[in-house]
């Protein structure tokens, strides 16, 4: 900041007799060697004199009538009105921030839609997509590692139903609740509960010919 | 304001003829529109009323219903440039009567202009209405309002230090738009 840009952010606070005696010193220091710096501050004096000239406007004899009239028979209400919400509203719609909240919105509705979706094409189709999973058990299966080993989903696979097959798109393992999101052809997987609890995720298991759900990608 | 609260008419009224002035001034001097700057200046006070027993003892009346109507006007700017953004430049026009949200122009109502009695104040009017909103406001809180720095500064939720360089800076783009005016009339 050179010496008039620095008279320039104290302009303000000279003619308002607010600058510190080492700020006037400065200041009165300058204007004698600088006609532009002494223009400036006749100026912003002149100005500030003309704000301080305009009329006062005056509110018309009826005003405060009409405000009574509308305050009549109102209660209280019950919120606050210094909460910036309310006072604000408007603004939580404007683009940039319908953007801001919108886009993850309806990212988490979209994978909750997607879970339920996943649940309920799971019970209800179990039974007849046994025999579309021939084909993808021959093959050998890829070696994966057990994100969460030993969860309760392992001990009980005698009486597990037949796999479903299930064809994903690259990407959609994720949104899915998959622990990865790329599985060779045949990648077996179980829905497990993680031990510390919380929502269940699929989990590829390498050894478990009679896994719940056999992925194809 | 503690007969305010208790629900007494003849208290508010005397509130109202207090302040109204000086609020429907400063929301004037926000959007340069008489008949809006009295819709919204009243507006302020019926929520004051309505929130009465919510006002906290510890602070200024006057602070907190400027701030209320501060926020008025800057939501009525909010709306005209929705409206500015959404229709077409005619219809701004015969809507406002201006082509700037918050500027009125020479086609402004009659009440509009006997606000400003000479040209002078008609060309000052113009040049603090044409300053960003951020600038405007402070300058006008302070040398219209003539409200001290610390109230300014709770009223907008800003520091005081963001105050003063507003204030100052808004002074000099003031002083730029006034510059060849000023060489004549002021």
């Amino acid at each position: 900041m050179n010496t008039c840009q620095r008279i320039d952010s104290l302009v303000s606070a000279f003619l308002e007799h607010e600058a510190s005696p080492a700020e006037i010193r400065f200041v009165e220091s300058h204007l004698p060697t600088c006609s532009r710096c002494r223009a400036q501050l006749h100026d912003v004096s002149l100005a500030m004199e003309a704000v301080a000239h305009l009329p006062r406007i005056e509110a018309r004899a009826e005003f405060t009538d009409e405000v009574l009239a509308r305050t009549r028979g109102l209660k209280p209400a019950t919120w606050d009105i210094r909460e910036p919400w309310i006072l604000t509203a408007p603004r939580m719609f404007t683009a940039r921030r319908v953007l801001s909240w919108g886009v993850p919105l309806a990212a988490a509705a979209a994978l909750v839609m997607a879970l339920v979706t996943l649940q309920v094409t799971h019970r209800s189709s179990a039974p007849q997509t046994a025999s579309q999973i021939t084909p993808t058990q021959t093959q050998p299966l890829p070696k994966v590692n057990t994100a969460l080993p030993g969860s309760s989903a392992t001990q009980n696979s005698a009486n597990a139903t037949p796999p479903e097959v299930m064809h994903l798109g690259k990407g959609e393992g994720q949104s899915l609740g998959m622990a990865r999101d790329s599985y060779a052809v045949g990648t077996q997987l179980e829905l497990r509960t993680p031990r510390e609890g919380g929502t269940p995720i699929l989990t590829p298991v390498a050894s478990r010919p009679d896994a719940p759900v056999v992925v194809t990608f | 304001m503690d007969h305010v609260v208790a629900g007494s008419e003849a208290a508010f009224a005397t509130l109202v003829d207090r302040y109204k002035n000086r609020l429907q001034n400063i929301v004037y001097r926000y959007i340069r529109d008489f008949q809006r700057s009295e819709d919204l200046a009243q507006e302020a006070f019926v929520r004051v009323y309505l929130h009465r027993e919510r006002y906290r003892k510890t602070g200024k009346f006057s602070t907190w219903i400027f701030t209320i109507a501060v926020n008025l006007a800057k939501n009525e700017i909010r709306r005209k440039v929705r409206l500015r953004d959404v229709m077409s430049l005619d219809h701004i026009a015969e809507m406002l009567g201006g082509s700037d949200p918050g500027i009125k122009d020479e086609s402004q109502p009659a009440a509009d202009r006997q606000a400003e009695q000479n040209q002078s104040s008609e060309v000052v009017a113009d040049a603090i209405a044409k300053l960003p909103v951020v600038y405007r406001e402070a300058l006008v809180l302070r040398d219209i309002e003539g409200l001290a720095y610390e109230e300014i500064a709770e009223i907008l939720g800003i520091p005081g230090g963001t105050v003063r360089s507003r204030i100052n800076r808004a002074r000099i783009m003031l002083k730029d738009k006034l510059k060849g005016f000023a060489k004549t009339e002021l």
